[in-house]
C-alpha cells in the first residue's frame, strides 16, 4: 500500500518525462605529453527532459558538448556529476540495469557508414536485436517482425534488403537500417546524434519525415541533435541551445527561433543559410563574419558567461559572474545578463553583425 | 571473394605446392611403401652413400637408407610439426591478443605484460632448456614448444588491430543493443582480423617448419623420428657437405625452402584481401575493358 502511495507521489512529482538528465556534467581528464593532466569540461550542469511523443532539438556548434550529452544519455559515459533519470528513477551502473536501460533508450549514430559492421548482412543486425530483446519470438515470429521493421523504414522489398551487406546500400538506406535496428528493440526514447548530417541533402527530408512518423505513430520521445537550425525547426517541438558545454537557452521552437533571447542563439539563427534572404541583406549581415570568433577552450573556459569574449552586448557582469537563468514564460528561458539588466529589448532591435560592428566602432572611439 | 582470391597466379602456385606437400605428408609414406616398396629405415648395405641411380632415385645415405623414402617420410614429420606449431601459436596469439585489445584496462595491462615478457624471452636458449628438461622430445613435444614460445609477435599485432576495431561505432552500436562481451569479440571484432590471422598462420607455419629443422640440427629431436630436420642433422654429423654427398642434404633443404615459398606466395594473396590498397588492377578487368573497347570499335 505504502509502495503504491510512494509510486503515486513520485508520479506526481515528475508528471510525464520518460528520460531526464538532471544537472549532468562530464569532465574528461587528458594527459599532456609531459604527464601534465588537464580537465576538459565537456558538459556542465546540463538538464534535458524528454516527453513521449515530443521531439527536443539540441543545437549548438561543434564542440559545444551535444554529442557528449547524448553519449551520457546513451550511457557510454558515466556523468561526472548529476544523474540520468528514466521514468523518475535514477539509473544505476551495473550491467543488468544497463541492459534494461538500453531496451528503452537507443542511440542513432551520426555516421551510417561506421555504425554497421561491414561483414554482417542487414538480416543479422535486425535478427540479433530481436533475439536479444524479444526472446519470446519464434523463428517465424522474428522473420515477420523483421519484414515489418524494414517496411516501417521503407526498405522494400524487405526480403531483398535483408540479404544485403552494408556496402551494397546507400548512406540513406544504411541510416534506415540503423533506425530499424534501434526500433527492433522497441525503445521508448530515440537519441539521434546528428542522424542526417552525413546524408545527401536529397534524402534528408525523407529521414526527417521518418522520424516525425515514429513520433506521431509510436509516441517515441526523440532527442534530435543537430547544428542545422532549419531541420530542427522542421522537426522538433522544443529547442535547447548549448554553448561551450552549457545550456544557454531553451523553449518552444517558434519562440526561440522568432525571438531568440540569448545573443548566441541569435548568432546561430542568423548564421544559418536562408534562401529567402536578399543578396544585399546578406552582405550587411555577414560583413563581420570573419570576426565572429571561435568557440572557447573547454580546458580553460572564460570566466562569467562563457560567451562574453564573442558577445557584442558584453558588460562588466558578463566577465565576472555567471548569468542567472531568467524564466520568460511558457517554458522559455535564457541565461543572459541582458534580461537581468533590462536590456533584453536590444536583442530584438538589431542583428548580431550590426551589434558587433557598432561595438567595434565604440571601442575604436574609446581608443 | 574466394574466386577473386584464386585468380592471382601467386596464390594458385602457392596453394598447389602446399597441397602437394600435404598430400605427400598424408599419403606419401603409404604410397612409398606399397607402390615403390621403399622403407625409410631399411639399410641397404650394398649401397652405402651412393649417388642417385635407378635403384635409389635420390641416392642413399651413410647408412644405406634410401633418401627419397626418407624425404617422403620426413614430409610427414615436418608438416606435422609445422601445422601443430602454427595452430598452437596462432590460437594463443588470438586468445591473448584480441581480448587484450578489446577489453583494455586491467585485462590489457595483464595480457600485454605477458606478451611483452614472451617477446623479450630469448626463445632459442629457452627451448633448449625446456626440451632438455622434458627429456622425451617427440615431434609433438617439439611442435608444442615451438607454438608456445612463438605467439607473442602475433598477439601484439592482433592487440593493436583489436584496439582500433573495438572503438568503432558498429561495435559500440552492438554493445548498446545488449550484445555480450564474448559475442562482441568473436562475432564483431574477430571477423575483421581473419586476413591478418590467415597470414599469421602461414608465417607461423614456415617458422615452425624451420624451427623444427633448426632444433633437429642442434640435436634437439627424437633421433628415431624422421623429419627433414633430422635428415639434415645426420647429414651434417656425417660431414656430408665435406664429402660431397649433396643428394643427402639438398632434397630436404629444398623441400623446406619450397614450403616457405608456397606460404609466402599464398600470403601475398591474403594480404591483398586484407589490405585492398595492395590490390592491383586485375588483368581480368583490364582484358574485359579491352574486349569492350574492341567490340565498340568493331560496331
Amino acid at each position: 500500500m505504502s509502495k503504491v502511495l510512494r509510486e503515486k507521489a513520485s508520479a506526481a512529482e515528475v508528471p510525464d518525462y520518460v528520460l531526464e538528465a538532471r544537472d549532468v556534467s562530464k569532465h574528461f581528464t587528458v594527459r599532456g605529453p609531459l604527464g601534465r593532466t588537464s580537465v576538459v569540461r565537456a558538459v556542465e550542469d546540463a538538464t534535458v527532459r524528454l516527453r513521449p511523443g515530443q521531439i527536443l532539438a539540441l543545437v549548438g556548434e561543434s564542440g559545444s558538448g551535444k554529442t557528449t550529452l547524448a553519449r551520457m544519455l546513451a550511457r557510454f559515459h558515466e556523468p561526472t556529476q548529476g544523474e540520468i533519470v528514466l521514468r523518475g528513477e535514477p539509473v544505476s551502473g551495473n550491467r543488468r540495469a544497463r541492459r534494461a536501460y538500453h531496451s528503452e533508450v537507443q542511440l542513432i549514430f551520426q555516421d551510417p557508414f561506421g555504425s554497421l559492421n561491414p561483414l554482417h548482412r542487414v538480416r543479422y543486425n535486425l535478427d540479433r536485436a530481436l533475439r536479444l530483446h524479444q526472446p519470446h519470438l519464434t523463428a517465424t515470429g522474428r522473420e515477420r517482425r523483421l519484414t515489418e521493421l524494414l517496411e516501417r523504414v521503407s526498405l522494400t522489398p524487405a526480403a531483398e534488403f535483408a540479404a544485403k551487406f552494408p556496402h551494397e546500400l546507400s548512406g540513406g538506406q544504411r541510416q534506415r537500417v540503423v533506425i530499424a535496428r534501434a526500433l527492433a528493440v522497441e525503445p521508448k526514447v530515440l537519441l539521434g546524434d546528428e542522424p542526417i548530417s552525413m546524408l545527401d541533402v536529397s534524402i534528408r527530408l525523407e529521414m526527417l519525415n521518418l522520424l516525425q512518423r515514429l513520433r506521431t505513430e509510436d509516441g517515441l520521445a526523440l532527442l534530435y541533435i543537430t547544428h542545422d537550425i532549419a531541420s530542427a525547426r522542421y522537426l522538433c517541438d522544443e529547442i535547447a541551445v548549448m554553448y561551450a558545454g552549457q545550456m544557454v537557452e531553451s523553449g518552444p521552437k517558434e519562440e526561440v527561433i522568432a525571438s531568440p533571447q540569448h545573443p548566441y542563439t541569435k548568432l546561430l539563427i542568423e548564421s544559418s543559410p536562408d534562401p529567402e534572404r536578399g543578396v544585399g541583406d546578406r552582405e550587411a549581415l555577414f560583413a563581420g563574419a570573419d570576426e565572429l570568433g571561435e568557440p572557447p577552450s573547454l580546458i580553460d573556459p572564460p570566466t562569467g558567461c562563457r560567451f562574453h569574449p564573442r558577445c557584442p552586448f558584453a558588460m562588466r557582469e558578463c566577465i565576472d559572474e555567471t548569468p542567472p537563468r531568467t524564466e520568460l514564460g511558457e517554458g522559455h528561458w535564457a541565461t543572459c545578463w541582458l534580461h537581468v539588466k533590462g536590456r533584453a529589448g536590444e536583442l530584438a532591435e538589431t542583428t548580431h553583425a550590426a551589434a558587433a560592428a557598432a561595438r567595434r566602432e565604440t571601442m575604436q572611439g574609446a581608443l | 571473394m574466394s574466386t577473386a582470391f584464386l585468380s592471382s597466379w601467386k596464390v594458385r602456385v602457392g596453394l598447389g605446392i602446399m597441397a602437394f606437400f600435404c598430400l605427400l605428408a598424408a599419403l606419401g609414406p603409404w604410397a612409398a611403401h606399397t607402390l615403390l616398396g621403399l622403407d625409410p629405415r631399411a639399410n641397404d648395405i650394398s649401397f652405402i652413400a651412393q649417388p642417385p641411380s635407378s635403384q635409389h632415385l635420390l641416392g642413399t645415405n651413410q647408412f644405406g637408407q634410401d633418401v627419397l623414402a626418407q624425404v617422403i617420410a620426413g614430409a610427414r614429420g615436418s608438416m606435422y610439426v609445422g601445422l601443430l606449431g602454427a595452430v598452437v601459436g596462432t590460437a594463443m596469439a588470438i586468445l591473448v591478443g584480441v581480448p587484450s585489445g578489446y577489453y583494455g584496462g586491467k585485462v590489457d595491462a595483464a595480457l600485454n605484460f605477458l606478451t611483452n615478457l614472451f617477446l623479450v624471452l630469448p626463445v632459442l636458449p629457452l627451448i633448449l632448456i625446456v626440451a632438455g628438461y622434458l627429456e622425451g622430445t617427440g615431434l609433438t613435444t617439439i611442435a608444442l614448444i615451438i607454438g608456445f614460445f612463438g605467439w607473442s609477435g602475433g598477439a601484439r599485432t592482433l592487440r593493436a588491430q583489436a584496439l582500433s576495431i573495438a572503438n568503432r561505432d558498429f561495435v559500440r552500436a552492438m554493445r548498446m543493443l545488449g550484445e555480450r562481451g564474448r559475442r562482441l569479440v568473436f562475432a564483431e571484432v574477430l571477423p575483421h582480423l581473419t586476413g591478418l590471422i590467415a597470414s599469421m598462420f602461414l608465417h607461423a607455419m614456415i617458422g615452425a617448419v624451420m624451427a623444427e629443422a633448426g632444433l633437429a640440427f642442434l640435436g634437439i629431436s627424437d633421433s628415431s623420428a624422421i623429419s627433414w630436420g633430422t635428415m639434415i642433422q645426420s647429414a651434417q654429423q656425417q660431414s656430408a657437405v665435406l664429402r660431397g654427398l649433396w643428394w643427402w642434404f639438398v632434397p630436404p633443404g629444398l623441400c623446406i625452402a619450397l614450403i616457405g615459398t608456397a606460404c609466402a606466395l599464398v600470403n601475398f594473396g591474403v594480404d591483398e584481401i586484407a589490405n585492398p590498397k595492395l590490390r592491383v588492377a586485375r588483368p581480368v578487368s583490364v582484358r574485359g575493358a579491352k574486349r569492350l573497347a574492341r567490340a565498340g570499335g568493331g560496331a
